[in-house]
């Protein structure tokens, strides 16, 4: 796995473990959907009924919400973050959640469900998940093949040379 | 930046910054428009009852596969009202690359210096210091507008890429856009072939 200097890389074991807590969490709780992202928005995984839902958007706007929240307990002097945001409609709730340092969660849930036993879960996958995601993965038997194809100079000309203003033709 | 190996994709953050109604929210509005619909999401605006940006606006791009990886950009805006600080600082966790609008107009400059040193603050704040910065000169169709030449001895653009544009007529804007997803990807594809075992 190479290094990059920020964000996140998840390998294919990991985002199937991750799946895995995710539908595990959505079974036993009966949420209605549960997305993960990392701290800029960006979907990592998405289990439940999301159909109808801007789930990208979702996810960047919680990242967001998240973001204001934590500086908002810093400017009230909380020494710790808030750590679990609810918003109570009059059919769904949706939590949010710290994931560590680098990912959120985001459950929607029936009104009808238990708080208690959500934020239990919530305590819970939220361990379960970091203890996947800081775990390294095993070394890959070779370096090279694992990074091939990422990005070559000239994929790189490709789409900027000839197929960028095909993107924007609409008006 | 995220990189998904499921789905072979590569997620890449870009915040337009700048000061308070320099342009940024009209950018992204016509990236929107002139975008194929199947390539671009839904635009999120955070704003206030006078179209001023009050968090972020928000849209999401996939430009087709380059080599194995199917790059997906997220493009947002900061509010550049003053008063936003924090606000500017938050969206601006994560990136991947900047687009910096510049108001043109003679008498913005402080304003635009302000915004600059701002951001080099909060880039150097969340050791983003060297992610790729490219420089728009917005609002060039406008009488009051000063010259680029002019504008860059005032602003330390130092190297980085700049364009003049009417984001409004639409001038310049694509020219930006693609000069920042052109720095981005060059920068994660030199990481990724410069750690690669010799
Ligand atoms: N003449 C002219 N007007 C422009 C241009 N670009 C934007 N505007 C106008 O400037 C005003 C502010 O534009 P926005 O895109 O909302 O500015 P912003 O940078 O998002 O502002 P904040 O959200 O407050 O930070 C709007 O009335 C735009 O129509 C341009 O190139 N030329
Ligand atoms: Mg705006």
């Amino acid at each position: 796995m190479f290094d990059l200097p920020a964000g996140l890389d998840l390998s294919m074991e990991q985002l199937d473990q991750i799946d895995r807590c995710l539908d595990e969490m959505l079974w036993e709780t009966e949420a209605h959907c549960i997305l993960l992202a990392d701290i800029s928005g960006q979907l990592i995984s998405e289990k439940g009924t999301t159909q109808g839902m801007n789930t990208a958007v979702l996810s960047a706007l919680a990242a967001g919400e998240l973001a204001a929240t934590n500086e908002l307990a810093r400017l009230v002097g909380e020494p710790a973050r808030f750590k679990l945001l609810l918003h109570e409609g009059e059919r769904q709730g949706v939590y949010l959640s710290d994931v560590g340092e680098e990912m959120i969660l985001v459950a929607v849930f029936d009104i009808s469900t238990a708080i208690g036993m959500v934020r239990l879960y919530i305590r819970k996958i939220v361990k379960d998940l970091l203890a996947i995601t800081q775990t390294p993965p095993p070394p890959k038997p070779s370096k090279q093949n694992h990074n091939d194809g990422l990005l070559s100079t000239d994929d790189l000309d490709d789409l900027l040379s000839t197929r960028f203003d095909a993107f924007f033709n609409g008006e | 930046m995220f990189i998904n190996r499921r789905l072979r994709q590569l997620n890449l953050k870009i915040v337009y910054y700048g000061p308070a109604m320099s342009g940024k929210t009209t950018n992204l509005i016509l990236i929107h428009k002139r975008a194929n619909p199947d390539v671009r999401g839904e635009l999120v605006s955070l704003k206030t009852n006078e179209d001023r940006t009050i968090f972020f606006d928000y849209m999401q791009m996939e430009l087709g596969k380059i080599g194995g990886l199917t790059p997906n950009f997220h493009l947002y805006t900061v509010p550049g009202q003053v008063y936003y600080a924090a606000t500017r600082k938050l969206v601006l966790r994560g990136a991947d690359g900047v687009v910096f609008v510049v108001d043109s107009q003679a008498g913005r400059l402080k304003d635009n210096l302000e915004s600059w040193d701002n951001m080099k603050r909060h880039l150097h704040e969340l050791g983003l210091e060297n992610i790729p910065v490219v420089v728009q000169f917005n609002k060039q169709d406008l009488p009051g507008a000063a010259p680029v030449p002019m504008l860059r001895q005032f602003i330390d653009v130092g190297d980085y890429p700049l364009f003049a544009a009417s984001a409004i007529q639409g001038v310049g804007v694509f020219d930006t856009l693609k000069a920042v997803i052109t720095s981005v990807l060059t920068q994660v594809s030199n990481q990724v072939v410069s750690k690669r075992p010799a």
